[in-house]
């Protein structure tokens, strides 16, 4: 969910463009690791949430770039909604007023 | 939707491999570029972590790896295998001959017991069969009528079929074939379900009135072998014995009828009503009205939601109406038609009759345990190399487990290797399971009834011997594995690893006393069914039986008549004895071992008894053909012609029953149909005629020449005697020269196959041969296995236990003590093994006393003999290991730490 709403706040964005993202607006509280992070965009790969395909970096280099795709947000939605119920839902238990 | 684009982009990643590991990696370097911009190069590389791992999660997310794991497996098994061809060889051979005799008796077992008809829903189509209510019999006879009265006033079948068999003269241009067929009712087509491939089936009308419609549906075999295999056929006119038949359409390609004891597969189907040109049985009888000839057999299709116990006791119904009315005939026949009872049995488990299946399921039994038990001996000695194997790669697989492969992925591997061996073994294996198919085909009566055995490796023989391959490969398998998992990494990996391969040693030893144990269950086997063997060919009377040729002239065409018959018989003697290499020559019309005889009711008025003896018709020089030796008396000559006084010649049996105590030469006897008074000019020695186990019976020979042919049951005999030849030299260059001889006389007489009484003798002993050949070479093979795996583990003992044999003789051992202690330690295993082998051989043996003749399944010789044999096999085999400790020099043993 994290990696698909950075693409959808973002736009196309490298894989370290999307870990950096999400450090920076979590202030350094998600961290997250290389080694879940491309695992992870593979599945979504392969789901077909997101497409992949290379451009130029601000640097001039050559960076592989994600794009969210139609089905991507669709899930995105999807998952942002069930979040935000779970997140209620503990809310109303840790404070019962 | 989105599963199946889910489901493209994954089957499409193998062909993008390169393409997906080139991005990955220019990918994971540009974040490591841009990690080390921002945090310095060091960091960068430390918090990235494994970037080994991390590609392989990625390419697992595609779920490839388990496929590719594999590959890589089989890769890594398929070296490790190369790099030990002695080892690889011997596995895959020893595994090659054990999953190969079981796949090639599944062969058969499948075709006689477990494959379906050929035909849409064979499973509803049920045989009529009677068994008796008195015996264990059970026949499906019946009559022409019985048959009508069965298919008009059932409630249960959809259509009930005839079918008789029949065997003809074909006439194709001008040579003549013996061509086996039924006679069917005209249903029979359509109750299978099986349309012709060309052509129609049988009209209704065309079976209605004896001999007026000859019309022929032929086997596509016999179209494509004679016929020329063109759609012309239809149409055509074909000679059929001496009357022209018009061929109305050709079976589809493997229609065989409904069942497989028979000699051959039929290869034409003609109405029933044609009996009176086809059926030599019918000898003008009117087989339409008569209800006492059962020469039919009928099988239906049972109505949709009619189960067979609703059927059987519709048939129940009218078989006890037809015991009130028309079978009164059979009221004098002792177990006849009045005392049976109706049996249903499903058409697919009919096609070996089912008197005969428990027969053929008892031996198929028999051979798939044995053959079973081999495979077993087999897996056992692959698991005992693979474990030898394993304590050797002890240090291979330590390293491996060091580095970090996990267990599971070790024992993937180990098995994968398991597996490529016993897949290989089982492709050698068909290799195997032909050959051996082709010879258990080669025995022609192994189960003492005409049985068409079709040998052939077809899908479901395959499948059988693949699953077969891979369950062996899971067997031998996980034995040494469970070493791999005790297996720890520290002390593997120390030099000294040698020493701790004790461990497992416990198993190996039991695989070896195993090893024994069958062996000897095999080889105890083996003996009995030799000695059987043996017994059975000694009943046979017959003097140096491989010198004698028989040929069967058949002359049971309607132009044979009497007087014909009687002609051809005595030119044909003349014609053969004057064939150089001829010793001997005469007519027999029941040779020995041929399983059938016929008996007659005789009296002596004299005696004043009434009695029932079997009876023989040879002519004169039959006794000395086969060397059947006289015990008094005289045997017939030349004088006892048609218009001298009656004689006869008795067996010993015979003389002993009618006339105990007396001289039976000069007696008179009297036969009472027709009636006929002889006199008793010999005795000869008893012979068994009908098969080995035949029990004595009285039995007296009449002179060909002065058989009374007036009788059609004695024509019929007469018809279709057999000649003998005893020959001097090679008998196999007398057979040319007297069918040559044959057809002089008449070039039409199809003569059958020319064999020694010999090798005709041990054509009905089928059973017994290859019961005994399997079991003696079988066993041969378990033992040597057994013996190989024996001597692996004494030498593997001994080269462990170096040091502790130097230590022993430092301290003042003699070699000698040495020597006997490593005997000792085989004949222990050999010890156990006999003895778990004795008693197993014990409780299988009674299983098989029925098969057994003239031995006592716990003969107490054999069971010693094969013991002892063992004993000395396993002292020689552990000679070796024994000398080589012995002649241990302890200085150099305690020095080799």
């Amino acid at each position: 969910m994290l990696i698909l709403k950075s693409l959808a706040r973002l736009g196309p964005m490298h894989g370290y463009g999307i870990a950096q993202h999400i450090q920076q607006v979590s202030e350094d509280v998600l961290q997250v690791e290389e080694g879940s992070l491309y695992p992870a965009l593979q599945r979504m790969l392969i789901k077909g949430w997101v497409t992949a395909e290379w451009g130029q970096s601000d640097n001039h280099r050559r960076a592989r770039y994600y794009r969210l795709t139609r089905s991507g947000k669709k899930q995105l939605t999807a998952e942002i909604s069930e979040f935000e119920k779970t997140i209620r839902a503990i809310a109303r238990v840790i404070d019962p007023a | 939707m989105e599963w199946l684009g889910q489901l493209w982009r994954r089957l499409l990643f193998p062909f993008r491999r390169r393409q997906f590991e080139r991005d990955l990696e220019e990918e994971m370097r540009f974040h490591l570029e841009m990690k080390a911009r921002d945090s310095g190069a060091a960091a960068a590389r430390r918090e990235f972590g494994n970037a080994a791992l991390l590609r392989e999660d990625c390419r697992e997310a595609w779920g490839w790896m388990a496929v590719e794991r594999l590959a890589q497996d089989a890769r890594y098994a398929a070296r490790m295998l190369r790099k030990s061809p002695g080892f690889t060889a011997v596995v895959i051979l020893t595994l090659a001959l054990g999953i190969g005799v079981n796949t090639a008796v599944f062969s058969f077992v499948d075709r006689l017991l477990l494959r379906p008809l050929p035909f849409p829903e064979s499973g509803r189509l049920a045989s009529l069969n009677f068994r008796s209510t008195r015996t264990s019999y059970v026949g499906d006879g019946m009559s022409y009528p019985d048959y009508l009265f069965f298919r008009d006033r059932n409630g249960v079948f959809s259509g009930l079929a005839a079918y008789g068999g029949a065997e003809v003269s074909f006439r194709f241009g001008d040579r003549v074939e013996k061509v086996s067929g039924e006679l069917v009712s005209a249903n029979y087509f359509d109750v299978l379900r099986v349309s012709p491939m060309l052509g129609r089936s049988f009209r209704a009308e065309e079976d209605a009135v004896p001999g007026r419609d000859p019309v022929v549906v032929v086997g596509h075999g016999l179209w494509r072998r004679r016929l020329g295999g063109g759609p012309a056929i239809v149409g055509r006119r074909i000679a059929i014995g001496d009357v022209s038949f018009t061929v109305i359409g050709v079976a589809p390609p493997g229609f065989a009828g409904l069942r497989l004891d028979r000699k051959e597969n039929p290869e034409f189907w003609v109405p029933t009503m044609m009996y009176p040109v086809v059926a030599g049985f019918a000898a003008g009888g009117d087989l339409q009205h008569y209800w006492g000839n059962q020469w039919l057999s009928a099988t239906g299709r049972l109505k949709p939601g009619v189960t067979l116990a609703q059927a059987e006791a519709n048939v129940s119904s009218l078989v006890e109406q037809l015991k009130a009315s028309h079978w009164r005939i059979w009221a004098d026949q002792a177990d006849g038609p009045l005392e049976s009872a109706a049996l249903l049995v499903p058409a697919n488990q009919a096609q070996i009759s089912p008197g005969s299946r428990k027969g053929v399921v008892t031996f198929l039994g028999l051979l798939l345990t044995v053959v079973g038990l081999v495979l077993l001996i087999a897996c056992a000695n692959v698991a005992s190399l693979m474990m030898a194997r394993a304590v050797k790669r002890r240090k291979e697989i330590g390293v491996r487990l060091a580095l970090g492969a996990g267990r599971g992925r070790m024992l993937q591997q180990l098995m994968t290797e398991s597996l490529l061996l016993s897949l290989a073994g089982g492709a050698a294996g068909l290799g195997v399971a032909w050959f051996t198919s082709q010879a258990l085909a080669g025995y022609r009566q192994p189960f003492r009834m005409e049985l068409l055995l079709e040998t052939g490796l077809d899908g479901r023989v395959l499948a059988f011997g693949l699953a077969l391959s891979i369950l062996t490969g899971l067997l031998f398998g996980i034995v040494p594995l469970r070493q791999a998992f005790r297996l720890d990494v520290v002390p593997a990996l120390k030099v000294d690893s040698t020493r701790r391969g004790a461990c497992g040693f416990g198993m190996r030893n039991a695989l070896v006393v195993a090893q024994v144990a069958l062996s000897l269950v095999l080889l105890v086997g083996a003996s009995l069914f030799l000695r059987t063997l043996r017994n059975a060919r000694a009943t046979d009377v017959t003097r140096d039986a491989g010198h004698v040729l028989l040929i069967d002239p058949s002359l049971a065409e309607q132009k044979y008549d009497v007087s014909r018959t009687r002609l051809f018989y005595t030119n044909l003697l003349d014609r053969v004895h004057a064939l150089p290499g001829v010793t001997r020559a005469a007519l027999v019309a029941t040779a020995p071992t041929g399983g059938r005889r016929n008996s007659m009711d005789i009296a002596s008025r004299v005696g004043g008894w009434h009695s029932n003896a079997d009876f023989n018709f040879v002519s004169d020089e039959y006794f000395q053909t086969i060397g059947l030796p006289l015990v008094r008396g005289r045997l017939f000559n030349r004088s006892d012609h048609e218009g001298a006084p009656g004689v006869a010649v008795i067996n010993e049996v015979m003389a002993r029953r009618f006339w105990p105590g007396e001289d039976p030469v000069g007696k008179q006897v009297e036969f009472l149909k027709p009636p006929k008074l002889v006199e008793v000019v010999g005795v000869v020695r008893d012979g068994r005629f009908r098969g080995y186990r035949d029990t004595l019976r009285p039995c007296f020979y009449v002179p060909l020449a002065q058989v009374d042919g007036a009788g059609s049951f004695v024509s019929y005999i007469v018809q279709r005697m057999k000649l003998e030849v005893r020959t001097a030299g090679d008998p196999a260059r007398l057979a040319a020269a007297i069918a040559e001889e044959i057809h002089a006389l008449d070039k039409d007489l199809p003569v059958g196959p020319i064999q020694t009484l010999e090798s005709y003798r041990d054509a009905g002993l089928g059973q017994e041969r290859l019961l005994a050949t399997l079991l003696s070479s079988l066993g041969a093979l378990a033992a040597l296995i057994a013996a190989i795996g024996l001597g692996g583990v004494l030498s593997f003992a001994v080269a462990l236990r170096t040091r502790e044999i130097g230590i022993r003789m430092a301290l003042g051992a003699a070699s000698r003590q040495v020597l006997r202690s490593v005997l000792l330690d085989a004949l222990e295993l050999v010890g156990a093994g006999i003895a778990i082998g004795l008693a197993a051989a014990l409780l299988l043996a009674r299983l098989i006393s029925r098969l057994l003749y003239g031995v006592s399944p716990t003969d107490p010789a054999t069971y010693a003999s094969v013991a002892g044999g063992l004993i000395v096999v396993g002292a020689l085999v552990a000679w070796l290991p024994a000398l080589r400790a012995s002649r241990v020099d302890p200085v150099v043993a305690l020095r080799n730490e």
